[in-house]
This record gives structure tokens, C-alpha cells and sequence, in this order.
């Protein structure tokens, strides 16, 4: 028998009335104070579970509540009826340090299981459910907003055109990729000498690599690695994966504030550049595989890519998990090694 | 977020006044009552954690009662006066609520892969029913939310909430965004207006000119940050892609903080009810440094300070806060069933309850 202090609520206004709550051993419940004089049966009333150390209500049938002042003597008289079991579960599992500690190894490995596998495989089933039209819509959109953002017609000329083109729509044949392919040539804007895989089968050259290659063969080399990309669908991998990540974690962060949604921003972005990382090796793989197929020495790409990271001297500089690409050694080893 | 946890029902009204001024005795006198939050960043963190871990080991099931856990925890550690407010939705209804909107959307997404047009049917459909289940959300929340055992109540109507959510936004789009702020306010006036607390109606007093004038403002910051972080962009070196991330979302946050802090404070400084008048008073920077040191130990902590970011948010916002009364009042409760004519049908089987 244990007596607790309770404030009692006639259930029509707001007024408050200080009462005695006695809990018998046989279940039985009286409250008592202020002209209040009541017997209840455990079975008569309803009592909210434990949290924390919020007040709790002991709740009467007749619309009538009585706010319980101590948690603990509530549990004890709770234990004995056997009653709410799983709140009181919960509640020692809310108090306990090491239950948290657990919980956080939980949810990191639940989060971390999927962004490293759970994200790429539901991305890869998401964009091999996708008709590859959708690809191609896409990466036409993307195509007309670089047009008006960065590019301005090519200025090589015609007929030089035309011998880049011949090589690469025999190279598009040899591949038997499923999409085909489609070569533009544009004047770079910032984006310098470069080359693009957009969404869909379209590669963009730009004059700059032109004019920076020194063989015909390191063009040919860069157009197979972009050519890799269109192949495995790596933009539209990339996109699909990127928001799948983006919407799990804007659940997992996003009851905080949208404001936070900066901080959600952070690890999609790191998660990007990593698959990408790994896109940029697997369109290696793709270029070196045709350029032996063809007798080019797979090392012309390398040679490429050296000249232009000397054209930028600080791109050296980034840390590894910043960048979108992988280390330039480290591809032109793989690009000229025979394993792999 | 705030909104999230405490939006609707926070502003309430408590006996046991501390007096403005000690020595006064007058019963004419104003009144104020501060309110307290007395939840610790630690040991939500540890209901977080628990909740967070079930929900994912149950695959979403336990999320339900993960929201009623939180919800309970935040309004039962929101004290007014010597009593703290009541959350008391059980997790079976809102589970059930949620089944039929996940049970929608699955719907939904079967109907793009039968035909294009079904689909757009679909939206349609979600669009409509949008007011709906915004009127169904704000009365099954304040009919769970109590205070000293007077439960709250919203009594909006469908055709109602149709003008602000499925004609506001079109109106807005349409103006160019001119009519927005004066949508927004008929909407608050809506929500506001349309809220009871026992057989207290709440009201709200506010301009269309105010409106206006926190929504200029947060043009002109949001214009102005923009420049900036044009010339900001411009001078970084590349490969900061982390840092050129933060400073490109700089124009938003800058813009989002003010217009809610203005806005909250607007809202709930011209709210009554019945006789008490409330007050917020947010500081925009105070918010800002709030908002922005949660950022940086979100980060770092890769998600782990999310609960404590919750709490100091929630307890400054709280701690801004007065209720103010003029003569002495009792609050008697209503009849707690009447939602009005939405969803009674329904009665007490679902809640929607999104957590959001």
C-alpha cells in the first residue's frame, strides 16, 4: 500500500484540487481530498505509461483525470498488477546508458549498411526500370541549359569535325552499345578542355582538348572513357543514387528543422563524390578494354589527363574524399597495368 | 521543427500568476507567466536513440509510437504555471493513419505504372484531399493535446482550408507571388480562429500590412545574401566543393531564419485565449547562432546531436515566451468529440499524425 500526492480534474474546467491517491495491495485505488472521496477498482481506470519524468494521469471513466506526482511509487504499484509491461520495458531501456550506446550502433549500421549498399542497389534497380528514353529526355535538357550557361559553338573546323566524328561512330559500332552514340562539339566557356557523358548517348568534346591533345589517339582515348560512361549508365546511377541517399537521410534528420537540411547535404555530397570515384574506374576499365581491342596504347589517356592536371597545379592538393575523381597515378597505373 | 513539437498548443494560460509586480495586489493588474522547458538534451537523447534503433529494426512500425514518445516527452516537460501540458494520442491510431497514407502512395505509384493519365488522376485526387487531411492533422493534434485536463480543438472546415491550400497556392502562383503574404495570413487567421481551447475561442489580430512588410524584408535579405555569395563563390578557390556547399545554402538559411522567427513572432504575439494574450519575442540572431552552431555539431557528430539540437532549440523558444492576463478566467473543457463535420465520420479510427 503506498499513498501518492495527485491533483485531480472533474473534467469541466481547469481547476485543480490537491488530493491523497492510496493504491491498495488488492488493486483497489482511493482518492481522497477536498470534498473528494472516491474508491476505484484497477480495472476502472486507465493510467498513461511512463516517460521520463513527465507527470502521468490516472484516468477515470467518467471523463474525471488525476495528474500522479511520483512516477516511481506509480511503478512499483504498477509492477504488482503486472500491468504495462511494455512501457516499463521502454522506460528502463530510456534510463539505461548502455541500451543507448547500442541503439546508436544500430542506427549507425542500419544507416551506413544502406548508404554503402542498400542506396546503389535500389539506384540500380530504379534506373534499370527506367527506359532509357527517359535517359536520353534528360540528358537533352541538361544539354540545352550547358548551351546557354557555359558552351558556344565549336569553332574547329568542319572537316576536322567530320575525322573525329568517322572515329568515334566506328568505335560507337565496335562497342555494340545498346544506346548508340552521339558526338558534340562545343567551345568549352569555363569548363576549359574537357569531356562530357551526359544522361542519355551524348558525349561532349570541347576545342580546349582538342587543341590540348597532342595525338589523334588520346582524343580517341577520351572519347572511349566518356563512351564507358554512357555505356553503364553512370549519370543516371549517379542521380538515382544521390536521392535515394538525400531522402533517407532528410527522414532521419529532417524532424530537426529544414534548416538542417544543409547538414543532410553534407554526407550526400561525400557519398557522391565516392561513387563517382567509382564510375570515373569503371569508365577506365571500359576505354582500356577498347583501346587494346584497337592496337591504342591505353597509356594515351594517361598522357592526357597528365597534361591537363598541369594545367591546374592545386587540383594535385585535394584531399582524396573531396574529389570526383581518383588519384591520377593511381588510374594511369590501372590504365596501363593488364590486371583487373 | 518548433511547430512540429509544440506549434499548436503551446500558447495556453495557467493559474498561479507571478505577479509583474510583487508588491501589487490589484486584481486589475496585468499578469505574466513564463513558460519553462524542463527536458535535458541527455536523457531525450537516450528516448531518441531507443526510438530511432525500434523504428528502424521494425521497419518503420515503431514509428508511431516514436511520435507519440517525443510528443509526450516535449509537451509533459512544457510547464505553465505549476502545470505541464498533456499529450495523449495513442500510437495505434496514428499507425493506422499512416498505413492508409503509405497505402496511398503505393497506390498511387501503381497508378503511373498502369497509365500516365491515372496518375495525374492520382495527383489530382492528393491535391484535393490536401486541405483535407491538413484540417484532419491540426484537430486530431490539439484533441490530443491538454492542458490541466482542458483539451484543445480545431473546428476549420473543408471548404475552408480548399480556399488556403489547393486555391491559396494557385492564386500565389499566379500573382507572381504578390498575393503570398496575404494568403499566408488568412491562413493563420484560419488556423488561429478556428482553434479552441475548452469553450475558449483563440484569436488573432493581425495586418495584411505586416504580413507584407516580413515578406519584403525577407526578399531584400534573401536578394542581398545572394549577391554576396555570388562574389563569395567567385573567390573561392577550387575544390571546396564541402565549403561551396555551405556558403550556396547561405542566402536560403539566412532568408528561412528570418521570415520564421518573424512570422512566429508576429503570429503569437497577436494571439489570445480567451482573455490571456501571449508574447514571443525570437531574436533573429540568437536564432541564427542557435541554428547554425546545430549545424556545425550535427556534422561533426554525424547525426548523434540531432536530440540536443532539438532541446536547445525548443527550450529557447519556449523561454521566449509570456502569457499575459487581464482579470481572472476559467477555462471549462468542451465536448471533447466535436472535430466538426471533417472526418467525424471517421470518428476516432485513424489520426493523422505525419510528425511533421
Amino acid at each position: 500500500m503506498s499513498t501518492v500526492r495527485g491533483i485531480f480534474y472533474d473534467g469541466l474546467t481547469w481547476d485543480r484540487q490537491d488530493v491523497q491517491v492510496r493504491f491498495d495491495r488488492n488493486g483497489g485505488i482511493h482518492i481522497a481530498g477536498g470534498g473528494i472521496d472516491l474508491a476505484l477498482k484497477f480495472d476502472d481506470v486507465s493510467v498513461s505509461d511512463r516517460l521520463a519524468d513527465i507527470p502521468r494521469y490516472l484516468y477515470l471513466s467518467g471523463g474525471d483525470a488525476c495528474e500522479l506526482l511520483d512516477n516511481d511509487a506509480v511503478d512499483t504499484w504498477l509492477a504488482q498488477s503486472n500491468a504495462q509491461r511494455g512501457s516499463r520495458l521502454l522506460h528502463r531501456l530510456d534510463t539505461s546508458v548502455s541500451a543507448a550506446m547500442a541503439a546508436i550502433a544500430i542506427i549507425a549500421l542500419v544507416m551506413a549498411s544502406f548508404v554503402l549498399w542498400g542506396a546503389p542497389a535500389l539506384g540500380e534497380r530504379a534506373v534499370e526500370a527506367l527506359p532509357m528514353e527517359v535517359d536520353q529526355t534528360i540528358g537533352d535538357e541538361s544539354l540545352v541549359v550547358l548551351d546557354r550557361v557555359a558552351f558556344s559553338p565549336s569553332t574547329v573546323a568542319e572537316s576536322r569535325q567530320a575525322e573525329i566524328r568517322a572515329v568515334f561512330d566506328e568505335m560507337v559500332s565496335d562497342m555494340e552499345t545498346p544506346m548508340g552514340g552521339r558526338l558534340v562539339f562545343r567551345s568549352g566557356g569555363f569548363f576549359g578542355a574537357n569531356a562530357f557523358a551526359l544522361a542519355g548517348n551524348t558525349v561532349i568534346l570541347t576545342d580546349e582538348l582538342i587543341e590540348l591533345a597532342e595525338h589523334d589517339e588520346e582524343i580517341i582515348a577520351v572519347l572511349a572513357h566518356e563512351m564507358g560512361h554512357v555505356q553503364h549508365r553512370h549519370v543516371m546511377r549517379h542521380v538515382a543514387r544521390s536521392a535515394i541517399v538525400a531522402v533517407l537521410l532528410a527522414a532521419y534528420i529532417g524532424d530537426v528543422s529544414a534548416i538542417t537540411g544543409v547538414a543532410a547535404t553534407m554526407p550526400a555530397v561525400l557519398d557522391s563524390m565516392r561513387h563517382s570515384r567509382a564510375f570515373e574506374r569503371e569508365a577506365d576499365r571500359v576505354a582500356r578494354d577498347y583501346l587494346d581491342s584497337v592496337g591504342i596504347a591505353p597509356s594515351r589517356l594517361g598522357d592526357l589527363l597528365a597534361r591537363l592536371m598541369a594545367q591546374c597545379p592545386e587540383c594535385e592538393e585535394i584531399p582524396r574524399y573531396l574529389s570526383t575523381h581518383p588519384p591520377l597515378d593511381e588510374r594511369v597505373e590501372a590504365l596501363t597495368g593488364n590486371d583487373g | 521543427m518548433a511547430d512540429g513539437v509544440t506549434g499548436g498548443t503551446v500558447p495556453s494560460a495557467g493559474l498561479d500568476f507571478v505577479r509583474s509586480e510583487p508588491a501589487q495586489t490589484s486584481p486589475e493588474e496585468p499578469k505574466l507567466a513564463n513558460v519553462r522547458f524542463t527536458g535535458s538534451g541527455w536523457e531525450y537523447f537516450r528516448i531518441w536513440a531507443v526510438n530511432t534503433a525500434l523504428t528502424l529494426l521494425t521497419l518503420g512500425v515503431f514509428s508511431a509510437w516514436a511520435t507519440v514518445r517525443t510528443r509526450r516527452y516535449f509537451y509533459g516537460n512544457t510547464w505553465l504555471g505549476d502545470s505541464a501540458f498533456n499529450y495523449t494520442a495513442r500510437p495505434w491510431t496514428i499507425l493506422i493513419g499512416r498505413v492508409i497514407v503509405v497505402g496511398m502512395l503505393v497506390a498511387l505509384w501503381f497508378a503511373e505504372l498502369v497509365s500516365i493519365a491515372f496518375y495525374f488522376i492520382g495527383l489530382l485526387v492528393v491535391f484535393a484531399m490536401f486541405p483535407w487531411i491538413a484540417v484532419r492533422a491540426r484537430a486530431f493534434r490539439l484533441r490530443n493535446s491538454f492542458y490541466r485536463h482542458v483539451c484543445w480543438a480545431f473546428e476549420g472546415n473543408y471548404a475552408t482550408a480548399a480556399k488556403y491550400y489547393c486555391l491559396g497556392p494557385i492564386v500565389g502562383f499566379l500573382s507572381l507571388g504578390i498575393m503570398w503574404p496575404y494568403i499566408a495570413m488568412r491562413r493563420d487567421m484560419f488556423l488561429i480562429r478556428n482553434s479552441r481551447f475548452g469553450t475558449s475561442e483563440c484569436s488573432i489580430d493581425v495586418t495584411a500590412g505586416q504580413y507584407y512588410g516580413i515578406y519584403f524584408a525577407t526578399f531584400g535579405i534573401f536578394a542581398a545574401a545572394l549577391v554576396a555569395n555570388t562574389i563569395l563563390v567567385a573567390a573561392l578557390p577550387d575544390g571546396f566543393a564541402i565549403l561551396l556547399s555551405v556558403v550556396t545554402w547561405m542566402p536560403i538559411l539566412l532568408a528561412g531564419v528570418f521570415i520564421k522567427v518573424r512570422l512566429d513572432n508576429l503570429r503569437w504575439s497577436n494571439t489570445t485565449v480567451g482573455g490571456y494574450w501571449l508574447s514571443l519575442e525570437l531574436s533573429f540572431w540568437r536564432m541564427l547562432g542557435l541554428y547554425l552552431s546545430n549545424l556545425v555539431l550535427i556534422v561533426i557528430t554525424l547525426g548523434a546531436f540531432i536530440p540536443f539540437a532539438k532541446v536547445r532549440v525548443i527550450r529557447y523558444k519556449l523561454g521566449r515566451f509570456r502569457v499575459v492576463r487581464q482579470g481572472t478566467e476559467t477555462f471549462f473543457a468542451g465536448p471533447l468529440q466535436t472535430i466538426g463535420a471533417v472526418g467525424a465520420e471517421a470518428g476516432d479510427s485513424f489520426g493523422l499524425d505525419l510528425g511533421i
